[in-house]
């Protein structure tokens, strides 16, 4: 949460924005990939790799995850697609996009075993691909599933129905096995220097329930701001990877003002005039609630490096400096033994955080205190965080012209319960 | 040494008996003492005398009892507590099946906090018992018509009523057969069996069912007299409203439909689905974003603005009709209101669907898709539907097939509610879907028969 920090910042102004452009509607896979009966020929061969998997495999099955591999191949690797068919092909390398298309085929609990072992095909063929593998890389996979199996029933449900896709599964891997090597040694952190990569990742493992982040698509924050000069204000901020946003300043039950983006184009809207885009300039510092989650779960497009360690009253804590891909730094401050995130600095202003809760196996911080250059304080506190609460990417875009207005329809149906106070 | 005579051992024999028997009463009535206590004071059953427990009368005793239940669990229901009111109304029917008042209040009970499968058992487990019933056989095939389950409701008729289609409540059966036979197999079946049976024409209260079996079958105006004298007559319920309402645009008479939304919003001023329908027939009559429609909509969201399952409604019309700047708004302004978006993001891509913006329609399921959990198996089961559709109608059938599996592994404990998804599909013509749900049905069935 960088909310009282990019509340407090100031500049706003307009810049072009495009239109979104719709979806194509997709074309079979014959149709894609152009000449019929080379295509024929990829799906026979692709379908015999399948049959030397899975034998049991029903057929129509096998058809249906030889047809989604192609697809799934012409659309990220087309260069591998022509090659399919040559005999130097690394089939090894496409191993777990194929058990994965084979499993999500197969329903039922009599598939069970089988889609277990095409689990543990899939994981080793990624810990065989990275280079990560021991020498006994199926041990090594099984291992790695029966700890993603206890850590988190859902993530576990989904790489066996092969719900979960290759960046997730790899992501969820290299946490499960982080985590693993933080238990293996869990007296060393204090004797041992750690390094900045070691706090980030202590932070990730203790401040996550497993791999429970990787669960959360979108979330909702409800939260009230108290400003220096005690004005109170109900915020609601909508987030939605990878880095979509949505802040609702709600005062007396009606919206003032609305500010959006989605890493690309911003805009910002208030009562009464239509929606205004922003320049990335003019939204500033602003634009950094679009950061899914806190940049210390190690999410990508950040580098970090320690700093001297500190103090916050009679704890001490370690200093992490954040350095976002366009430049932007802020510092981080840990404390050593619960690895709450417990302040930041950034620019002059300070922000101390507290009230840590777990929230779907993810913790927040409820409170945040910032304190800006000239001494002036506002206090944040988080009402209530919903995970997944069903975002759409069109929530972060400004509403087309001449529709029903956002500000208009609040009013009608805010109208009932002043009434009613009144 | 003395020996007892024959005389004294009698005297003490005898003496002995008397205090066993004393005994013996005395612990009977401590017995009964205790039971009654505990029946009447511990366990609140005021019904139950102290002569039920001495006379040892279980059943007058469960009775009692059940009533107590039924009435523990009427305002566990009332209060809001599901769960106290769900073990309340069991026990009640446990310990006195036969109380029909008890069992159709738990029957609305268990419909109203959604298990419907649960009160279709208990509806039909109670017709079993008392087949004679008008009140039983009214909610019971009701219910089975109401939810698609047209096929077990004939089933059921042909079974229990196949000699009573002429006795007292054989007017009433003979209805709901009707009703049966026109939702499994059409308008022409129906018209057949209901040729059959004259007096079911003559009779009022069959008036709907006649009215829709006369509908289906072409014979509109009819149809629509025929419904509209009954509202006149009757005080209906909304449905008969919405579906007059209907049957009213489609057949160019705009300004009649909205008087009869107009009636039904009178008939029920506090309900919202009554106004929803005024929104319907205001857009057919006067059209979309005209002031008559502005208005009605600016009306609705005044009264029902703090209802969330109002704003769900009017979303849900919305996304039916393709109007995309109101699904959009309201899911806007609900953001900031509800927890859940889900069914609001639904309507939306419903909207963008009915406009025929497939690809848009399309990314709006995948972003709910990827926030659903497994354990909202209703909004799991509509996302499904309306991936089919729309991957149906981009002409995707592997897509629609697969959602199909998809939503065949959802239903895959719900036999009843696979077949209702089914029929819905066969009628919108996506026959992938049919075929996959087909499948799993059959394959459902295969083991049951083993």
């Amino acid at each position: 949460m960088v909310l009282v920090a990019a509340l407090s910042a100031g500049g706003w102004a307009a810049d072009g924005i495009e239109p979104e452009a719709g979806q194509p509607s997709g074309p079979s896979y014959f149709e894609k990939s152009g000449a019929s009966s080379a295509a024929e020929g990829r799906l026979a061969r692709v379908t015999g790799w399948i049959r030397e998997r899975a034998p049991a495999c029903p057929p129509d099955a096998m058809v249906s995850a030889a047809q989604k591999f192609l697809e799934e191949l012409h659309e990220l690797h087309p260069d591998q697609e022509d090659r399919l068919l040559s005999e130097d092909f690394p089939a090894r390398d496409v191993e777990p996009a194929l058990c994965r298309q084979i499993a999500a085929q197969l329903k039922g609990p009599q598939w069970a075993a089988l889609r277990e072992e095409l689990a543990r095909r899939r994981v080793e063929g990624i810990l065989v691909r990275e280079g990560s593998a021991g020498t006994s890389s199926a041990a090594e996979a099984a291992g790695l599933i029966e700890k993603i199996k206890g850590a988190s029933g859902v993530q576990f449900r989904r790489l066996l129905e092969g719900r979960m896709e290759e960046d997730d599964l790899a992501r969820l891997l290299k946490k499960t096995r982080a985590g693993d090597s933080a238990r293996k040694a869990p007296v060393s952190e204090q004797a041992r220097v750690l390094t900045a990569a070691d706090i980030v990742s202590e932070f990730s493992r203790r401040n996550q329930n497993g791999a429970a982040l990787q669960r959360w698509r979108a979330y909702t924050v409800e939260a009230r701001l108290k400003t220096s000069s005690g004005q109170e204000q109900r915020l609601l901020l909508f987030r939605m990877r990878p880095d979509q946003f949505r802040l609702a300043v709600v005062e007396d039950g009606s919206t003032r003002l609305v500010v959006a983006g989605d890493g690309r184009e911003y805009w910002q809207q208030v009562p009464g005039r239509p929606p205004e885009i922003l320049t990335r300039e003019r939204i500033g510092t602003r634009r950094y609630m679009g950061e899914f989650i806190n940049p210390l779960f190690s999410e990508e497009g950040f580098a970090f490096e320690r700093l001297a360690d500190g103090a916050s009253g009679a704890q001490k804590v370690y200093r992490i400096a954040v350095r976002r891909a366009d430049g932007s730094t802020y510092v981080s401050q840990i404390d050593m033994d619960g690895f709450f995130e417990t302040g930041r600095e950034e620019g002059g202003r300070s922000t101390r955080y507290s009230d840590f809760r777990q929230i779907a196996g993810v913790t927040f911080a409820f409170r945040e205190e910032a304190t800006d250059s000239e001494g002036r304080k506002g206090t944040l506190e988080l009402i209530r965080v919903t995970p997944n609460p069903g975002l759409i990417q069109d929530f972060f875009k400004p509403e087309a012209q001449g529709g029903q207005s956002y500000f208009a329809v609040e009013q009608l149906m805010t109208r009932r319960n002043e009434t009613e106070t009144k | 040494m003395t020996t007892r005579t024959p005389s004294l051992r009698r005297f003490s024999g005898r003496r002995l008996a008397v205090t066993a028997a004393a005994w013996l009463l005395g612990l009977y009535v401590l017995l009964v003492v205790v039971g009654f206590s505990w029946l009447h004071h511990s366990l609140k059953n005021g019904g139950i005398g102290p002569l039920d427990v001495a006379f040892i009368r279980w059943h007058k005793v469960r009775q009692a009892m059940a009533v107590e239940q039924f009435a523990a669990g009427r305002a566990a229901r009332e209060a809001g507590n599901t769960q106290a009111a769900y073990l309340a109304f069991v026990s009640g029917i446990r310990n006195d099946p036969d109380n029909v008042e008890g069992r159709l209040d738990a029957a609305r009970f268990l419909g109203a906090a959604g298990a419907v499968k649960l009160e279709t058992n208990v509806l039909e487990d109670g017709l079993r018992r008392a087949p004679d019933d008008r009140r039983l056989i009214e909610e019971t095939f009701a219910l089975l018509t109401a939810s698609g389950l047209d096929r077990h409701a004939l089933d059921l008729i042909h079974r229990q009523y196949a000699a009573g289609l002429a006795g007292p409540n054989g007017l009433l059966v003979r209805r709901f057969e009707v009703l049966a036979t026109l939702n499994s197999g059409g308008g022409a079946s129906a018209k057949t069996l209901l040729d059959g049976y004259p007096d079911l024409r003559k009779d009022e209260d069959s008036a709907p069912v006649v009215a829709r079996v006369l509908w289906e079958t072409k014979e509109r105006l009819p149809a629509v007299d025929l419904l509209s004298t009954f509202l006149k007559l009757h005080d209906g319920a909304f449905i008969l409203f919405a579906r007059l309402a209907e049957w009213q645009i489609a057949c160019g008479l705009a300004d009649d439909a909205v008087h009869t939304a107009e009636r039904a919003c009178a008939k029920s001023p506090g309900d919202f689905p009554p106004r929803v329908l005024h929104i319907e027939m205001t857009a057919a009559a006067r059209g979309v974003g005209a002031s008559p429609w502005q208005q009605a909509i600016e009306s609705y969201l005044k009264d029902f603005g703090d209802r969330p399952e109002a704003i769900t409604m009017l979303a849900g019309l919305a996304g039916e009709k393709g109007w995309t700047g109101l699904a959009r708004v309201l899911y806007d302004v609900s953001a900031n209101r509800q927890q859940n978006l889900g069914a609001l993001a639904l309507a939306y891509s419903g909207a963008l669907a009915s406009n025929a913006q497939y690809g848009d329609a399309a990314r709006v399921l995948s972003d709910v898709e990827a926030q659903v959990e497994d354990g909202n198996p209703a909004l799991l089961r509509l996302l499904r539907q309306r991936q089919i559709e729309v991957a149906a109608a981009r002409g995707d059938h592997d897509a629609a097939r697969e959602y199909a599996r998809r939503l065949a592994a959802t239903l895959q404990k719900d036999p009843d509610g696979m077949e209702v998804v089914r029929r819905r599909f066969e009628l919108e013509k996506i026959p992938e879907a049919v075929a996959e749900l087909a499948a799993a049905s059959g394959m459902q069935k295969a083991p049951a028969a083993k």
